[in-house]
């Protein structure tokens, strides 16, 4: 119990541990909608953006279950403070948020430079790497939060969890390395060829009504 | 829209009804805490930090501490202890046979394991702790069986929790805080609690030592050296007064001397004034509740 206003932790469970419950309704809700939507689609998932959204919205509601878990007083007496939370945290950003976002560029970014990736097997493999990623860093800080929390907050206990989630990074950091690539390539042809536009605009001959006899 | 009043109703009371309940009440509660009067005594708590704990705590917040470690002792819950200071007129083993007969009671039918556990070993050396879980009522039934076999003992009501006996005598409570600002509570432990660190490693040298090298004294710290709060200097004639006393395996090459700059002394200063080792009316030390003679 943290120290703050005694109605906060008057009885248990807390206010705030409550109200946290009752995040499983939009929870449910959002978990209906995604398995209605998203996994029932006719789309096949071949790597591309769809997979992306996928995979980002899977996260999302595991977070989600994740925070619950948080917020019920038994389990939080073991896992507060401890990496079980940056584990939340991250699948939240990461596995959530930066991948549908990397998802969206994927989709968007070719049809407003109208000129296509320039390494369109790169998205596949990013996909990979991201949600190998996802699963070595969550797994490993979540299992790394409940050994400290067992071990009573020795930092021995968590090193095996936190040096798989290194691995963990290292994926992200292929992943974008490769979405820098695609990205850096696509916006130099971009540039290259409204370059060229401006040239061949210059270069081309006057319509020859313009001409005076 | 036809609702449209009604939604706008709705989503009034639902903002305003956590802006009261998570703004409000917290303010009108604590918004003009003062210092709080510790128990048995007329001294207030907490004491203003000196001017240099409080650069220190700056200090503390510019190098990202909290991102590390806690400044709040959490506390469970609360149990009854039993301590047996007499034995009237019987033996140990005597004792030991009536409790083990109370075995059979459905109101001590929780404790039989605990209290088990506490009898095996016990030769008979007083006072000694038999009894350390369970509820008041619990408690004091068990002490009314005692006392009519004779025995003396003490129910006391202490505070549970796996943080207190690590860290702390007494969980955080808020006027803790009242000067620190910001306040640092921090929402990961990677390192200890330091709620209580002025009162737990009192000694402003080892605290020196324990930031220019943290593996020194805690061989599986995680800590990562803070050693840009350090000057590595050429010794003068003889090692200035404030230099650390490092053993060969961290000192510096020979000739040279580890000196604190300001930064680590002022950051010490702020970590010996972090303590919460008052007993407050809110949060007291374990009290004898009553005494059965």
């Amino acid at each position: 119990m943290a120290p703050g206003p005694a109605f906060h932790r008057a009885r248990r469970p807390t206010t705030s541990a409550f109200a946290s419950l009752l995040l499983v309704i939009p929870l449910i809700a959002i978990a209906v909608i995604v398995f209605k939507t998203v996994w029932g689609a006719n789309t096949v998932c071949k790597g591309g953006p769809f997979c992306y959204l996928r995979f980002g919205m899977t996260a999302f509601i595991l977070s989600g279950l994740m925070l619950i878990t948080q917020a019920c007083p038994q389990y939080s007496r073991l896992l507060e403070f401890t990496w079980f939370g940056a584990a939340q945290t991250q699948l939240q950003i990461l596995g959530f948020f930066a991948i549908v976002i990397f998802g969206a560029i994927y989709e968007i970014l070719p049809r407003l430079v109208d000129g296509g990736l320039p390494f369109p097997k790169f998205v596949r493999a990013q996909h990979w790497l991201f949600m190998l990623g996802t699963l070595l860093l969550v797994g490993s800080l979540a299992f790394a939060g409940v050994q400290q929390g067992r071990a009573g907050f020795d930092p021995a206990a968590a090193l095996p969890g936190l040096r798989v989630a290194t691995l963990g990074w290292t994926f992200y950091l292929l992943g974008s390395l490769l979405f820098a690539a695609n990205i850096f390539v696509m916006t130099i042809r971009w540039k290259l060829s409204l370059v060229k536009t401006v040239i061949a605009y210059i270069k081309s001959p006057l319509a020859t009504s313009e001409v005076k006899p | 829209m036809k609702n449209g009043f009604a939604v706008f109703f709705a989503v009034v009371v639902v903002l305003g009804g956590s802006w009261l309940g998570f703004v409000v009440a917290p303010a009108l509660q604590l918004g003009k805490a003062k210092q709080a009067t510790i128990l048995n005594s007329t001294d207030t708590w907490p004491q203003q930090r000196t001017g240099e704990a409080t650069l220190g705590l700056q200090i503390y917040r510019a190098n990202g501490c909290a991102a590390c470690h806690t400044e709040q002792i959490r506390q469970d819950g609360v149990a009854a202890e039993v301590t047996l200071t007499g034995l009237g007129n019987s033996k140990p083993d005597d004792l030991k046979a009536f409790v083990h007969s109370l075995f059979v009671l459905p109101e001590l039918a929780k404790l039989t394991n605990d209290l088990a556990t506490t009898l095996k070993d016990w030769k008979g050396d007083l006072p000694t702790t038999i009894l350390t879980t369970g509820d008041k009522a619990v408690a004091d039934a068990f002490a009314d069986r005692l006392k009519a076999a004779g025995a003396k003992s003490e129910t006391r009501v202490v505070a549970t929790g796996a943080d207190l006996p690590r860290w702390g005598v007494r969980r955080s409570v808020a006027a803790d805080y009242l000067y620190d600002f910001p306040v640092q509570l921090g929402g990961l432990r990677v390192g200890p609690d330091l709620a209580n660190v002025g009162a737990r490693l009192p000694d402003a040298n080892w605290q020196l030592l324990h930031l220019y090298a943290p593996k020194l004294s805690v061989t599986n710290s995680a800590m990562p050296s803070f050693k840009f709060l350090f000057d590595v200097r050429k010794m003068g004639s003889a090692p200035a007064s404030d230099a650390l006393n490092l053993p060969p395996a961290f000192a510096p090459a020979a000739g040279y001397e580890v000196v604190p700059k300001l930064e680590a002394k002022e950051l010490v200063a702020y970590l010996l004034s972090l303590r919460a080792d008052a007993p407050l009316y809110e949060a007291p030390f374990s009290p004898v509740t009553s005494a059965k003679p």
